[in-house]
């Protein structure tokens, strides 16, 4: 299958976002984010730089 | 609020995009994109970032001193312009008073602040502070980078409205999807069934193997989810920022190492000190009959210079000190290649040549990442 066709392209991004959505709703709980800033344990490595 | 670090700042930049696309047409004609950038990336620091005291008066100080050094002391030896513009860094980096002066992200706006004064002298007809205070502060790389330059940046925002876009905005949202599907699915998935578990202490082979994968694993969805959060953001809003990664586990020599990982610094670094120091060491007449020792001495140089910045701790230096030797090693081996003609792989397959030595590269790129963890055992 070529890289730039379509059902490449489609395929791909199927598979992202199944990903994505199993992903955030097995490790992070979706229904239970918090929307108090306070609570984000949330960091990224490079970001002590 | 940091940026990619909560939902609050996925749902108050979704606005912002938002209400960035439907003004389009309002605004076109009547007020830049480089002056609505300023604005959202100002209120942003000011009212959500952490510390935003201590960024105005960085700002301020770096204006102030880019200027001068620009426009008024413009015989000041570089170096010592460098240092000045990188003096609070330091001193943040020297634990020296960090609650006081230190902030998120101050390496990455230092590093900006001294590449627009490296390239002063393409730049100073270029140079404005509206560009050049929303060039530090941009919301999407201002806490991590990509490191983008002055005259890339300044492109973008002249092209005006006409970059935001329906390509812009699809590109945007696909590299957001990715960097949340490397950081929050991914990332944390290693993070926490992976490396968490793992005894950093331990002293076990198998142990030490499993926490040198684990971790550049990590590390590397880590910070290439971060970096692809940024360009897609950095896109919607009309700013192309650069790419930091590309396949780095394809990489099959130390050079190429840093054309794939952390590309921006990568680049930023070879052009304001991997040069310089070659070009001051070609001035040294005696060691005009060495050139391999010149070109060696300055990639070293670069990479401990990578390593102190990351910190003065030891794992830092020391990472950055090997990272330094294999470019060194592989430079030596290059220019002996060239000079005697040696054909070392022969006959090989091409194919088993390249497997090969991308199997060497990411055990020496693991290694030199475990290292910077400071999770190495014989180094805490």
């Amino acid at each position: 299958m070529k890289t730039n066709s379509s059902l490449y392209r489609t395929a791909k991004w199927l598979l992202i976002y199944v990903a994505l959505i199993t992903g955030m709703f097995w490790l992070h709980d979706p229904f239970k984010v918090s929307m108090d800033a306070a609570e984000s344990t949330v960091t990224f490595v490079y970001q002590q730089f | 609020m940091l940026p990619f670090s909560e939902i609050d700042f996925y749902l108050l930049f979704l606005l912002v995009v938002v209400a960035l696309y439907a003004l389009k047409g309002v605004l076109d004609g009547r007020v830049s994109l480089a002056s609505v950038l300023l604005g959202i990336s100002l209120a942003y620091t000011l009212f959500y970032y952490p510390k935003p005291l201590q960024i105005l008066v960085f700002i301020a100080y770096q204006c102030l001193f880019t200027w001068l050094l620009l426009f008024k002391w413009g015989r000041l030896h570089k170096l010592i312009g460098s240092l000045l513009l990188a003096l609070p860094m330091i001193l943040v980096k020297l634990n020296w008073n960090v609650d006081d002066i230190g902030f998120a992200g101050v390496s990455y706006i230092t590093f900006r602040c001294v590449q627009v004064y490296l390239d002063g002298d393409l730049l100073r007809d270029k140079f404005n502070f509206r560009d050049f205070i929303s060039f530090l502060i941009f919301t999407p790389s201002l806490l991590a980078g990509p490191i983008d330059r002055y005259e890339r940046f300044r492109s973008d925002t002249d092209m005006g409205w006409v970059r935001l876009n329906r390509s812009a905005l699809v590109g945007g949202w696909e590299f957001i999807m990715l960097g949340l599907l490397h950081k929050f699915v991914l990332g944390t998935w290693v993070h926490r069934y992976w490396l968490s578990p793992l005894n950093a202490d331990s002293t076990a082979a198998m142990d030490m193997a499993s926490n040198m994968y684990a971790y550049s694993v990590y590390l590397y969805l880590d910070f290439a989810g971060y970096s692809l959060l940024a360009i897609g953001l950095g896109r919607m809003m009309g700013v192309e920022l650069p790419m930091n990664f590309d396949k780095p586990w394809l990489t099959m020599n130390p050079q190429e190492f840093w054309r794939r990982w952390h590309i921006s610094l990568g680049d930023w670094l070879r052009d304001y000190f991997f040069r310089p120091i070659y070009k001051s060491l070609s001035g040294v007449k005696r060691l005009k009959a060495w050139p391999l020792l010149k070109q060696n001495v300055a990639l070293f140089s670069t990479f401990l210079l990578m390593g102190f910045w990351n910190g003065p701790e030891v794992h830092y230096i020391a990472s950055g000190a090997l990272f330094g030797i294999y470019s060194a090693v592989y430079n030596t081996y290059q220019f002996k290649s060239r000079k005697n003609q040696w054909d070392f792989w022969g006959r090989t397959p091409e194919w088993l040549v390249k497997f090969t030595s991308r199997f060497i590269m990411i055990q020496l790129g693991c290694f030199a990442l475990y290292i910077f963890s400071g999770r190495f055992p014989y180094l805490h």
